[in-house]
């Protein structure tokens, strides 16, 4: 029996158990814990060259919005900040402090789940999951992982298109100037997906049962971020079992965050998990 | 007409590969000329042989035949017969020849598979179904062969061009078979590499695998069979007038640069670019540092290092693609043409003069595309897909993309990459007339014929550091710095 667990194992289970803590777990100082704790991760264990800022910008933009509807269209809460005129669409009627709270905890548990859920693509390839599926679904699963690489391939391709380009004059104005920059990435993904095809076929893919390595890199360091991780989640689910010391509600005023150590230990146990997550050996 | 006969040392009637009549047209054939191949009559024995001709004469195509993917992937018309191993090629599909072909194509980095190299040199093994420990021991030795079993854990992504080039050798490899065939295997290799490669396929040729390849920088050895492709036709090898009007014997690949002619220029007045006190590198990581380097207006620079030196993010800090990570770079102002590794990003019109015309209308140049292609001895080829053309070709049809915009700096990213010795010998002098004309010309390249044809000051990058050549007006010299 090898010891450890892989590294594409040891991030899907920390992945899922972070996941899970951050729905199950409503205390926004929880959810607080598990984005630190992801964005360490993000922040020093992803692939070179993934870039961190589409990412960070778009979950900003994400969370204003989620406060700003919330608010916005929630009209409950007894702290009422202004009155939206009734003919007002959706919007009408009081606006409420207590609406843009219950926005603001909507917002954590959205950012926590997509900046957890994020380490999938930017700590991983999409070919390392391929080493994680089940034998069943191994040969389909070279071919799906295969076909992932394109993904990658082609946001490259985008950026490096757009460079060329604008070095040859183009300039990026109006929609017919996007075409210039859609149609050789387009036609750029199809002549990768066509030499990949070529050069799958080339080496045999396809031909019987295909031999399974075993995948490189187990350590017991990667299983204990794994075990760190199954155990924050088994905190989790006994807290939620023994009343949810940390639940939070905004309605009808919002409570005081519980700041109970049951409620916290689940965050903070992912949280060190992620912090413990070995660089990538190469 | 038949080929030449088997290979020096190979045994009689030991021919793994033969071809008897074949002809074949791609299926989209009436927008070319001609039938990729025509009569082709060849037998291949175990040993090296190097398949010549001009870019476009249908090297790509004929080594496809020799694992199926033509006909079996592209479709087309096929006659006559073709053989490998015994397997008649049209009732084999190419996955079953793959069992006793390697194939290593023109850009192997649209190919791979898996994100980690020891994976993706494990793939082809795998699917062939062998024992475990067998997989493990092929991938050891299929990476060392070729001089890449450092970076066996290293992601695909962050390897450079010629790193990745080696990978896919030793993918082709990891599965032992008995024919290779190889399509430019060496375009993007350094020195190191290409002469450890040549060596890798005279040991391979020695212990018996046939071994195919279409490489223009490979010099044919007396160990070699030259086999000479001239509009899909097969010529007899030895008469050097097929090769080209003007084109030159192919450099040795362990010949040097010849610096005699690369004295730097007056370097009074501005420089056309320059790198001050510069650190470059990627993402965060520094690759060169302290570089101090310019280059004159009509200047021609030659950038050579190792693969993954810092060639091409040198360039692309000069073309302000990226910033230094310390230091600056500057550009004197005028329009700058930049020639990337992949030529298929500035290829997607319906033809080489559409594409070129395009460049020349975004930049506000007037005149003629043809006088662009002419340039380049493209005119032919103008009315032409881009995309239906061969890698030569297509890196031909890219320069023109790029020097449309009447540069005042070029930035070529090996420019001859594909390219056979005609057309590079026309690029040099395509080059020189820019120069001449006042452009300032850096280009990354580890072909040492350019740079012996091309005459430019050569700067070479090792550990990390921009070497002087030998001509005195060095890239840390302080006449130079003063420029």
């Amino acid at each position: 029996m090898r010891e450890g667990v892989t590294r594409p194992a040891a991030v899907g289970v920390w992945v899922l158990a972070a996941l899970a803590v951050a729905l199950v777990d409503t205390d926004p100082a929880a959810r607080l814990v598990v984005i630190a704790g992801a964005w360490a991760l993000l922040v020093r264990r992803r692939v070179p060259g993934r870039r961190l800022r589409p990412l960070a910008l778009g979950l900003a933009s994400l969370a204003v919005l989620t406060v700003a509807l919330n608010g916005g269209l929630s009209h409950a809460g007894t702290t009422v900040l202004v009155v939206l005129p009734s003919w007002v669409p959706l919007f009408g009627g009081p606006v409420t402090a207590e609406g843009f709270a219950d926005g603001a905890s909507i917002a954590l548990g959205l950012v926590a789940a997509i900046s957890v859920t994020a380490a999938l693509s930017l700590v991983l390839e999409p070919t390392d999951l391929v080493d994680v599926l089940p034998r069943p679904l191994h040969h389909a699963g070279a071919a799906l992982g295969a076909a992932l690489n394109l993904v990658p391939a082609t946001a490259a391709s985008f950026v490096a298109v757009r460079e060329a380009q604008r070095l040859r004059g183009w300039r990026p104005r109006g929609a017919r100037a996007l075409v210039d920059l859609a149609v050789p990435v387009l036609l750029g993904a199809i002549d990768r997906s066509v030499q990949l095809a070529e050069s799958m076929e080339a080496r045999a893919f396809g031909t019987g049962t295909r031999t399974r390595m075993p995948a490189a890199g187990r350590s017991v360091r990667l299983a204990a971020v794994a075990a760190a991780a199954v155990a924050a989640l088994g905190i989790a689910v006994v807290a939620y079992a023994a009343g949810d010391p940390g639940a939070w509600y905004a309605y009808p005023v919002p409570t005081v965050p519980s700041a109970s150590p049951l409620a916290l230990a689940p965050a903070i146990v992912a949280a060190l998990a992620a912090a413990a997550l070995p660089a990538e050996q190469s | 007409m038949s080929g030449p006969g088997p290979a020096p040392g190979a045994r009689a009637g030991s021919a793994t590969v033969v071809l008897q009549g074949l002809t074949y047209a791609y299926p989209e054939w009436s927008d070319r000329p001609r039938p990729a191949l025509c009569d082709v009559d060849v037998e291949l024995g175990p040993g090296l042989t190097l398949v010549e001709g001009d870019s476009g004469s249908g090297k790509s195509t004929l080594l496809r035949v020799c694992n199926g993917l033509v006909p079996h992937f592209h479709g087309g018309t096929f006659s006559g017969r073709a053989a490998v191993c015994g397997h008649d090629v049209l009732a084999t599909p190419t996955r079953e020849l793959a069992r006793h072909v390697g194939f290593v194509f023109q850009e192997p980095e649209s190919g791979f598979v898996r994100g980690v190299v020891a994976r993706e040199v494990a793939f082809f093994p795998e699917n062939l179904g062998l024992a475990r420990e067998v997989v493990a021991a092929r991938v050891g030795e299929a990476l060392e062969r070729v001089g890449v079993d450092h970076l066996a854990q290293r992601r695909l992504s962050t390897l450079s061009g010629g790193e990745r080039q080696r990978v896919a050798l030793a993918a082709a490899l990891a599965a032992a078979p008995s024919v290779l065939a190889m399509d430019e295997p060496m375009s993007q290799l350094d020195q190191q590499g290409a002469t450890a490669l040549r060596e890798t396929l005279e040991g391979l040729a020695e212990a018996g695998t046939t071994v195919v390849v279409a490489e223009h920088r490979l010099r044919p050895s007396e160990r070699a069979r030259r086999l000479l492709l001239e509009e899909g036709r097969v010529r007899p090898a030895a008469a050097p007038a097929h090769r080209g009007s003007g084109a030159p014997p192919v450099t040795p690949l362990d010949a040097g640069p010849d610096r005699s002619g690369g004295s730097p220029r007056d370097c009074a007045g501005p420089p056309a670019w320059s790198l001050t006190t510069a650190t470059i590198g990627v993402a965060g990581r520094p690759l060169l540092e302290g570089v101090d380097v310019a280059g004159a207006p009509g200047e021609v620079v030659i950038v050579t290092g190792a693969n993954g030196a810092g060639k091409t993010t040198l360039l692309r800090t000069v073309a302000g693609l990226a910033a230094p990570l310390a230091g600056t770079a500057e550009r004197a102002l005028g329009r700058i043409a930049y020639l990337p590794q992949e030529p298929g990003l500035l290829l997607h019109r319906q033809s080489v003069r559409a594409e070129v015309d395009q460049t020349m209308r975004w930049s506000h140049v007037e005149g003629s595309a043809d006088d662009v292609l002419e340039m380049l001895g493209m005119l032919g080829l103008a009315d032409r897909d881009p995309r239906d053309l061969s890698g030569g070709q297509r890196q031909r049809a890219a320069l023109a993309v790029v020097l449309a915009v009447r540069p005042a700096l070029a930035l070529l990213d090996e420019p001859t990459r594909g390219m056979d010795a005609a057309a590079r010998v026309s690029l040099a002098r395509v080059l020189r007339r820019l120069a001449d004309e006042g452009a300032a010309v850096l280009a990354a390249t580890h072909d040492t014929a350019l740079a012996h044809e091309l005459g430019g000051r050569v700067l070479r990058i090792e550990d990390g550091l921009l070497v002087p050549d030998r001509t005195g007006c060095d890239a840390r010299s302080p006449a130079w710095t003063a420029c």
